[in-house]
């Protein structure tokens, strides 16, 4: 529930198609305020919650997800999940 | 036409975790009170002190209710699907841990306290109860916030 060690690059992926966080939120079953939470890490998800997103969104998981500090998005963005 | 259940959900949230403020701070304020009027709880062979102590305890069951269901107990099945999605049970669980140390420390108090100077069981169980209670309400409506 803190803000923690875990980035992600969720609101770039979801702009990129296009999606509102309503509507990302209506494609893998959470809240809308869930979604927000985690664009804004103050909610870390769940592997569950990460595999739905990263095959809604149509990347790999190390793409949307990372490690503050330690594994850079840009480096291993891309490619099907 | 019904309402999209992303929107009710949405609007329930919203409207619970306001009644989680009005309501948790009533209830602090009506403890206090009570607590400033009462040193030791009356007996309870009067009526006014029997409705006294039903309105207490079924305002703690309202209240723990309403953590428990996030507003949508009476809400269709898609809808309370969203009001417990892992973000709400992730909120849910940080206000029964809060509200379970509250209790913890107020018996731990108590049985200290117990030693020096006469406390009721009865007084110990309600400011138990009311601290669990009261804690568990303004953390759900505080992470509400966030």
């Amino acid at each position: 529930m803190r803000d923690g060690p875990l980035g992600n690059r969720l609101r770039e992926e979801r702009t990129r198609l296009g999606l509102t966080q309503a509507d990302l939120a209506r494609m893998v079953g959470v809240s809308r305020k869930t979604i927000n939470t985690v664009e804004n890490r103050v909610f870390i998800p769940s592997a569950v919650l990460t595999l739905r997103l990263a095959r809604v969104l149509g990347v790999r998981v190390e793409a949307l997800f990372y490690l503050t500090g330690e594994d850079e998005p840009e480096a291993i963005a891309g490619g099907a999940p | 036409m019904e309402q999209d259940p992303d929107e009710k959900a949405d609007r329930i949230a919203r409207r619970t975790q306001r009644i989680l403020w009005a309501s948790g701070l009533a209830f602090l304020v009506w403890q206090i009170g009570y607590f400033a009027l009462y040193r030791d709880p009356p007996p309870t062979t009067r009526n006014v002190d029997k409705v006294r102590t039903i309105a207490f305890l079924a305002w703690c069951a309202a209240l723990l209710l309403l953590v428990a269901s996030g507003g949508g107990a009476f809400a269709g099945r898609k809808v309370r699907a969203l009001l417990d999605d892992e973000l709400a049970r992730a909120r849910r669980g940080e206000a029964y841990r809060n509200g379970f140390w509250a209790m913890i420390l107020i018996a731990f108090a108590g049985y200290v306290a117990a030693h020096v100077t006469a406390i009721g069981a009865l007084t110990l169980a309600h400011v138990g109860l009311s601290a669990g209670v009261i804690v568990a309400v303004l953390t759900l409506a505080h992470s509400g916030r966030r």
